[in-house]
């Protein structure tokens, strides 16, 4: 079987991402059960639920969940993750978040934290999403998003595309799965795009100390330093507004940046 | 790629099985219990079934072949 890079980078790093705090007890983790309103009758599906911090968080409130991952290994994660927290309603099946293995109308909810700027086509899995859900169910997604005009108002329109240009290639030389991280505006097209209907969205600064963030990616230190170098030409007056969307600034010894989290629960109509 | 059982009972859920569908055609799948496999008739692929979990990736799928053709006669 070929694996894809997705497959590759998350497979060896799996238990990584199951002691992770920004993805274990990250501020959307607990803001997006809040915003979806889960009730206990509910069947949920997490798409690309990675070490299974997304389902586990929904689990007490649902019936039961249903967590899928591309990678088998992740998975496991999930699963032990489980075990250690005393759920038994939430079942693991390995699925691509662009081919749901799942009848039409199946969920009341279908969420997805920290995982679509890994899809090669975001639209395919929204379509998906919509497609699994229950007339009146609820998709509730996070994702890293990129800059826009909107959300970085002091920009042109080309400079912030020119921002969410180098975001994306810095994300990337981080970790090589990492496909691409919508700005807000395209997120909400798309969604409204698969007749989901926006009841509510924020964006939420997320503070990252680089070191933690590069090594969780197993990363070279070639590529540690040509991504602080990214940062550094930037900061020093670069033609690029990276620095100006992730805000690099050093406390002690340590380097700290700004990822952005859009936060979003929509419906489809009943 | 680990075979270790995280937990996993090793039997696939039964309830999970009624929300499972081709991937591909979205039709319902057969459950061969003995070769832990779901197959997906219209499609012609069988998917995986290992430790319990259902593997529903078009790449880990097997192409079933087509022995049960009636042989032509002469």
């Amino acid at each position: 079987m070929t694996r894809s890079l997705v497959q590759s980078q998350f497979g060896a790093n799996a238990a990584a991402y199951a002691t992770s705090e920004v993805h274990a007890a990250g501020e959307s983790l607990k803001m997006l059960v809040g915003m979806a309103d889960p009730q206990p009758d509910w069947t949920g599906l997490d798409v690309a639920t990675g070490a299974g911090h997304m389902a586990l968080a929904f689990a007490p409130h649902v019936a039961r969940m249903i967590a899928s991952d591309i990678t088998e290994e992740m998975l496991a994660e999930t699963r032990s993750l489980a075990a250690s927290r005393g759920i038994t309603n939430v079942e693991t099946a390995v699925a691509s978040a662009d081919r749901l293995p799942f009848g039409d109308g199946a969920f009341d909810l279908v969420c997805c934290r920290l995982a679509a700027h890994h899809f090669a086509e975001p639209a395919a899995f929204i379509a998906e999403a919509a497609r699994v859900l229950k007339p009146g169910g609820t998709l509730a997604l996070v994702d890293n998003v990129s800059p826009d005009e909107v959300t970085m108002p002091a920009l042109s329109r080309a400079g912030a595309r020119d921002a969410s240009t180098l975001y994306n290639q810095f994300e990337k030389l981080r970790d090589p799965s990492h496909a691409r991280a919508l700005t807000t505006g395209e997120w909400v097209k798309m969604i409204g795009n698969a007749e989901l209907r926006m009841v509510a969205q924020c964006v939420i600064a997320k503070e990252m100390e680089f070191g933690a963030w590069v090594r969780r990616m197993q990363c070279t230190t070639d590529t540690v330093e040509r991504l602080a170098s990214m940062l550094e030409h930037d900061a020093a007056g670069g033609r690029g507004h990276l620095a100006d969307f992730l805000m690099p600034r050093r406390a002690g010894n340590e380097l700290w940046i700004s990822l952005r989290e859009l936060v979003v629960v929509a419906r489809k109509s009943a | 790629m680990s075979d270790r059982d995280h937990g996993s009972d090793g039997e696939i859920d039964p309830r999970l099985l009624e929300f499972l569908v081709c991937p591909l055609t979205k039709l319902r799948l057969e459950y061969d219990a003995a070769a832990q496999e779901l197959i997906s008739r219209a499609a012609n692929l069988a998917f995986p079934i290992k430790n319990g979990v259902p593997i529903m990736t078009l790449d880990a799928a097997r192409q079933l072949d087509d022995t049960v053709t009636p042989p032509r006669r002469p």
